[in-house]
Order: C-alpha cells, then sequence, then structure tokens
C-alpha cells in the first residue's frame, strides 16, 4: 500500500475541507474533497490561488474555517505546519522552481531536507515517469515553460500524497504541452488513494480531467 | 506650550518607538536562529548545510579579492607614515597600527564589504523569491523557509565576517610592514614584533564582539527585508535600499559602543 493510499485508508474524514471561507475577492465558499476526487474549482485565476494558499496555511482568511487532514494549517505552530504539508502536493501558479537550483536539485532539496536515505533512487524515478531525463541539470530559467511546469508536478508528487492542490496548471502553455500535462494530472489522479484539487478558468481543462465542478463565489468589484 | 511639547514627543518618539521594534524582531531573529542551532546538537540538515557552504563561499572566499585591495591601499596608507615613524624614533607605528587598524579599521573595512556585497545580494535574491512565490512553495513542500533560508545565511555571514576580518588584518598589516620597511620604516620583522607587543587580550574578544555580532545582524536584516517584499518587483529595490542603510546604521552603531566599552573600562 503506497504513503497516500495509508493516508486516505486512515481517514474516512475529507481530505480538505472549506466552509464559508472570505477572502480579498471571494466571500462565502464552500468545499470538500473526498478520498479519490477530482475537483475543479473554477474562477479568475488569482481567486483559485488564493483559496490553495488559503488551504496551506498561507493566506489568512478573512472569515470562515479551512481544515487540511482535519487540522487548520494557520493555527499550527510552524514545524507541525511543515510537518502536515508534506502530507499535501503543491503545485503553485507557474511552478514556481527555486531559480538557484537545477532542475534535479529542486527535486532532490525536499527529499533530502525530509531525510529520506533513497533520495536520488526517488528523484531518478521521478525524472524518468515524467520524461525529464534529458535535462536535468540546467536550471529552470534554461528549459521551457512546458518542462518547468513538469518538474513542478514532479515534485508536487514526490512523497505521493494523498491531496494534490493545482494552481492554474495550464496558464500560458502551448496546446501540445498542456495536452501532455493535463495527461500526467489525470494519469495521478486515477491512481488509487490521490486526489486533485486543481483550480484553473479553462472549463476544458475541467472536462478533460473528468473532474466535478465548484465555482468561486466571486464578491463584485 | 503643550501642543509643541506633544508634538515634539511625538516627533522623536516615533523613530525610537520603530528603531526599539526594530532591533526587537532582529534580537528575536537571531535568537531563534541560535535556538534551532542548539536544539540541532549544533548539526545542520545536510540541504541546510549546503546553503550554508553557498553563504561562506560567496561572502567570505568571493571577498578575499576585494579585501586584498583595499588591504593594499591601507598598506600604502600606512608606508606613507614611515618616514614620520622614524623621525619619531620608529616605535610609534605598531601601536598606531594596533590602534587604528585592528581595533578599529579592519572590522569596520570587513563590515562595509559584506554589507555591500553581501547583504544586498541577500536581500534581493529574497525578496526576489518571496515575490516569484518560491518562499511560499518551500513552506508548501513542508520545508521550513526559516530553518532552509535564513539560519545558514545568518550562520554563514557571521562566520565568513570573522574570516574575511582576519584575512584583511593579516594582509593589510604584512603588506604595511613591507613597504613601511622599503620607505625607511623599521624592518618588517620590528614593526610586526611592535604590533604583538601593542595587542591586548582584551583586543581579541573586541574583534570576536565587532564581527560575529555584526555578521549576525547584516544576515537578519537583509532577510527581514527581502522577506517582507510581496507581490512584485518593485518591493526588491526598496527591500535592498532599507538592507543597506539599516546594516550600516547597525553595524556601525554596535562598533562604537564596543569600543566606547573598551576605553571606557
Amino acid at each position: 500500500m503506497t504513503a497516500a493510499a495509508a493516508t486516505a485508508a486512515r481517514a474516512d474524514s475529507p481530505l480538505a475541507e472549506v466552509s464559508g471561507l472570505s477572502l480579498d475577492g471571494l466571500a462565502g465558499l464552500d468545499l470538500v474533497v473526498d478520498p479519490g476526487q477530482i475537483l475543479h474549482l473554477h474562477g479568475p485565476a488569482e481567486a483559485g490561488g488564493a483559496v490553495l494558499r488559503a488551504l496551506v496555511g498561507l493566506e489568512r482568511p478573512l472569515s470562515g474555517t479551512v481544515r487540511l487532514f482535519g487540522e487548520d494549517p494557520a493555527a499550527l505552530p510552524r514545524r507541525a505546519t511543515a510537518s502536515l504539508l508534506s502530507r499535501v502536493g503543491w503545485l503553485p501558479h507557474r511552478g514556481a522552481l527555486l531559480a538557484n537550483l537545477t532542475l534535479r536539485e529542486n527535486l532532490l532539496l525536499p527529499l533530502e531536507f525530509h531525510g529520506h536515505g533513497d533520495a536520488a533512487a526517488r528523484c531518478a524515478a521521478a525524472l524518468a515517469r515524467f520524461g525529464l531525463e534529458e535535462a536535468p541539470d540546467q536550471r529552470p530559467e534554461f528549459v521551457t515553460l512546458a518542462v518547468r511546469r513538469r518538474v513542478a508536478l514532479a515534485r508536487a508528487v514526490l512523497f505521493d500524497p494523498a491531496l494534490l492542490l493545482v494552481d492554474d496548471p495550464l496558464d500560458d502553455l502551448e496546446e501540445d504541452p498542456a495536452r501532455a500535462l493535463t495527461a500526467a494530472l489525470e494519469a495521478w489522479a486515477r491512481e488509487p488513494g490521490h486526489s486533485l484539487l486543481v483550480t484553473s478558468p479553462d472549463l476544458a481543462l475541467a472536462a478533460a480531467l473528468g473532474a466535478r465542478r465548484l465555482s468561486i463565489p466571486v464578491t463584485p468589484a | 506650550m503643550w501642543t509643541r511639547l506633544l508634538s515634539l514627543s511625538r516627533t522623536l518618539g516615533t523613530p525610537v518607538v520603530n528603531g526599539a521594534s526594530y532591533a526587537v524582531r532582529l534580537a528575536a531573529l537571531i535568537g531563534e536562529t541560535l535556538w534551532i542551532v542548539l536544539a540541532a546538537g549544533g548539526r545542520l540538515r545536510p540541504a541546510v548545510r549546503q546553503v550554508f557552504y553557498r553563504q561562506v563561499y560567496f561572502t567570505g572566499v568571493k571577498a578575499v579579492p576585494f579585501a586584498l585591495l583595499l588591504a593594499s591601499m591601507v598598506a600604502l596608507v600606512v608606508a606613507a607614515q614611515a618616514p614620520w615613524s622614524a623621525a619619531a624614533g620608529g616605535g610609534v607605528l605598531g601601536t598606531v597600527l594596533v590602534v587604528v587598524l585592528v581595533r578599529e579599521l579592519g572590522p569596520v573595512v570587513a563590515v562595509t564589504i559584506v554589507i555591500a556585497r553581501s547583504g544586498t545580494a541577500m536581500a534581493a535574491e529574497l525578496a526576489t523569491m518571496r515575490v516569484d512565490g518560491e518562499v511560499d512553495t518551500l513552506s508548501a513542500l513542508g520545508i521550513d523557509p526559516f530553518e532552509y533560508l535564513v539560519v545558514p545565511r545568518l550562520l554563514g555571514t557571521a562566520v565568513s565576517l570573522v574570516a574575511l576580518t582576519i584575512f584583511f588584518l593579516a594582509a593589510s598589516l604584512g603588506a604595511s610592514a613591507l613597504l613601511s620597511s622599503l620607505l625607511g620604516g623599521p624592518a618588517p620583522t620590528d614593526l610586526l614584533a611592535q604590533v604583538a607587543r601593542a595587542l591586548q587580550g582584551a583586543d581579541g574578544a573586541a574583534l570576536v564582539a565587532k564581527t560575529v555580532v555584526p555578521g549576525l545582524t547584516i544576515a537578519a536584516v537583509a532577510c527581514l527585508e527581502g522577506l517582507a517584499a510581496w507581490r512584485s518587483t518593485t518591493d526588491v529595490p526598496p527591500a535592498v535600499t532599507a538592507t543597506v542603510v539599516r546594516s550600516f546604521s547597525v553595524a556601525f552603531g554596535w562598533n562604537t559602543l564596543v569600543s566606547a566599552f573598551l576605553y571606557l573600562t
């Protein structure tokens, strides 16, 4: 049983739960991500990103509650938050790879930081899984946006998380790379014990992923 | 009358309160760094050690040529005093070097090099990382940004500043001894012996105080300012400017305090 499946099996409760969430630009969002679910959060890119940031405790809600694996990440001590978030995959808007590290080092960093003895092997497996064997020692600025996005996805699923949070993954991608990334996301999400919460203004992505759709209640400007 | 007094107290009070609040934040940052290192028994995680080594390389090793250049210039100035020293009996140059160079100028020059090269770079790098979402990504990956970004920078800068100061002093004293002898001053070994005689035990403690604390402080200021950047690249230049101004203020202020303490006691 994978770590993700074990996590999912342990918890019948929702992986993520948001109730009456208000942030700058949105008000009254309710959502639940259950084990095995693919949920597409539809709305402006900034609003979707803000919801995901609130879910991982990076943004304080104006009101409402946020629960990740039953805990409020913003209310935990810093170290406990770090431990909680190591169970969640996170693909931020535009990938946000560390610019001063190579692609391989970007993958190795979380493995080494959390003390995985088989870091090199896991990194090599992740590079192979996402077709990244050719340029792993380049820095992010020297590879295409499509490659950066694939590396960010590979990094997000390194620990085989039960829940993957993805912020507007197809933004600025051309058609072929977008299709390939969508396929990679869907393949990952269809594996047992995996759940996916993706935000995007692109409804076609929801259809391609076969996701349940939910609109973000945006407040009028 | 009361209105004027109130206005004066506001004018004077606000900067004092802001300054005190900033000092508390710096102290908290440094204190937490030391606490993390102590709690880990001095053993940093390998990934954090890599950042520490990179910081030492950039702040210490790569600053060597610049420190050497400044040391040569200082040596030229010292050598120009050789004829005066000879006329005064030849025994004072060593004392002057200890009082001016070892106690005051050495740490000040090293602090200036570190602020100019590393404080600015650190603030710009961290501000850019913040704006590009890299810091948030670290958090979301379960990597504590404080441990990964702040701790190794503070330690690396402090270690580098100590080493750079010692290197600068050794280079400037050595070059001063050589050049002075060429211009009619004492022989190099005589001048270095004068320096050794003029040194006191407190000079070593003062050197540590004038390098370790500013090293930690410069990096703490750069981290505070850099990580305070928010969502736009326009936040980066103000972070760098604030780092330079505040680092100089804090480091020079601290060195003045240490010197005053030494001379008064």
